[in-house]
């Protein structure tokens, strides 16, 4: 320790000796008493200091998250202002194709209790009926594509008319290149696309999907996908073979798409002549085929 | 008596300081850790007071800041309060022997400080247990006071050098 040569260090000498002395007693003594008023006195003593550094912290963070929000604010107002040019954009497009705002979809669940085969195809029947909004000319689908449309009904039962059935007919288009025909059904050589020139974009693996056309499905129901292609007989169209996206072996759970109101929605668009509906119920009960 | 009363007007002035200290070495000091080593920044403030006012402003702001520290750890109450003050009395007497205006030798002096604190609080703790209050020491307490060393007098010089230059 050095050697205290003037006043000042003899004082510093005798207030630092009883200072480190008592304070070293202190520690080495550890009292519970001053350890509580130290611990009250920091807490008294820091809470001006605590106060503004938490109030430091709590600025900072606050003018960061300002400067955050205010890019959001910045970003989202740019993708408002391209969502409003783009919708305008939408809205003239349709405007010049002639859209007309396209209904919401309902699909009513439904499976398949059993299977129907003639000379002209098969038909299903399905859980669902008058009485669930569904309505003749129903399209039905499965969550791979087209399954048919409803042909006959009761109260809570359908009868579906696959896609294969010699009777049924889709508007359909190749979804790449957009050329259009019709998918034809036939119960020994499967879906077919068919009144389309031979000199129209198709190639083998394109999607086929609904055109929408003539208002018995609505547009953009996967049909299935072009198997093979070839000449019809004179040369002048092209031989369109389908394969299935719904194939009718592996049909279980389907849906029923009805209109929002059936009554005075697509109904009418979908509405087909309705064959007898009597034996319906009967044909389940007896599994014979229903005329 | 005069250098009493001096020294009273100047304790709520060094208790302010010491408290600010106290703030920047809970807050800043933890923002500042590198792989777990803070600098001392109240054992720099109480060396540096102690150099500008002498031992006796040195040991009683020494005291008051360790009091203040013992507050928050109150498991020793008056340890920090011994050690700062044995702190700022000694370094209060060195202020006459070297050049404190350099980087350097502010940076030397805080180094032997801040080790000096450190070896002293771990042998006080130790309770016995020398060989892991060495390894303490080692693996903690010199990488601090090397820190706290290197981090204040370039504070204190460079960075306003630095300013003015600018200006």
């Amino acid at each position: 320790m050095p050697e205290p040569h003037s006043d000042s260090q003899r004082l510093a000498l005798a207030v630092y000796v009883p200072l480190a002395l008592a304070s070293l007693l202190l520690a080495l003594l550890r009292p519970e008493a001053p350890a509580r008023w130290a611990a009250r006195g920091a807490a008294a003593l820091y809470w001006p200091f605590r106060a503004v550094s938490v109030g430091a912290q709590q600025l900072t963070s606050l003018l960061v998250e300002r400067e955050e929000l205010q890019t959001q604010a910045r970003e989202l107002a740019r993708a408002r202002m391209l969502l409003a040019e783009l919708r305008g954009e939408n809205q003239e497009l349709r405007e010049q194709l002639r859209f007309a705002q396209r209904d919401t979809l309902h699909l009513v669940p439904a499976w398949v209790l059993a299977k129907q085969g003639d000379r002209l195809g098969q038909r299903v029947l399905i859980n669902r009926g008058v009485l669930d909004g569904v309505r003749p000319g129903s399209p039905v689908i499965s969550r791979d594509g087209l399954v048919g449309r409803v042909d006959a009904l009761e109260a809570h039962l359908a009868r579906v008319r696959l896609l294969a059935h010699r009777a049924s007919a889709v508007s359909a288009r190749v979804e790449r290149s957009r050329v259009e025909g019709i998918v034809e059904g036939d119960p020994l050589e499967g879906l077919r696309l068919r009144f389309v020139p031979s000199s129209a974009d198709v190639r083998v693996g394109d999607e086929i999907v609904t055109s929408g056309l003539g208002g018995g499905f609505p547009e953009g129901l996967r049909v299935g996908r072009v198997r093979a292609l070839g000449l019809e007989q004179g040369g002048l169209l092209r031989r369109i073979d389908i394969e299935p996206a719904a194939p009718p072996e592996h049909l279980e759970d389907v849906f029923v798409l009805v209109a929002p109101d059936s009554s005075t929605g697509w109904g009418f668009l979908w509405a087909v002549p309705q064959p007898p509906t009597d034996s319906l119920a009967e044909s389940v009960r007896t599994d014979r085929p229903v005329p | 008596m005069n250098a009493l009363w001096a020294a009273l007007q100047a304790l709520w002035m060094f208790v302010g300081l010491a408290a600010l200290g106290f703030v920047l070495q809970t807050d800043l000091a933890a923002r500042m850790s590198i792989l777990g080593v803070r600098p001392d920044l109240v054992l720099a403030a109480v060396v540096l007071l102690a150099r500008r006012r002498g031992p006796l402003v040195g040991t009683v702001v020494g005291f008051c800041a360790g009091l203040m520290q013992d507050g928050l750890t109150p498991d020793r109450v008056g340890l920090h309060a011994a050690l700062l003050a044995t702190v700022g009395y000694l370094f209060g007497h060195l202020r006459v022997s070297l050049l404190w205006e350099t980087a350097l030798a502010s940076g030397v002096i805080l180094f032997l400080a801040a080790a000096l604190h450190e070896l002293l609080l771990r042998v006080l703790l130790a309770d016995g247990r020398w060989l892991a209050a060495g390894g303490s020491f080692l693996a903690t307490g010199l990488p601090s006071a090397l820190y706290t060393a290197v981090l204040v007098p370039l504070v204190l010089y460079a960075v306003p050098r630095l300013v003015r230059g600018r200006a």
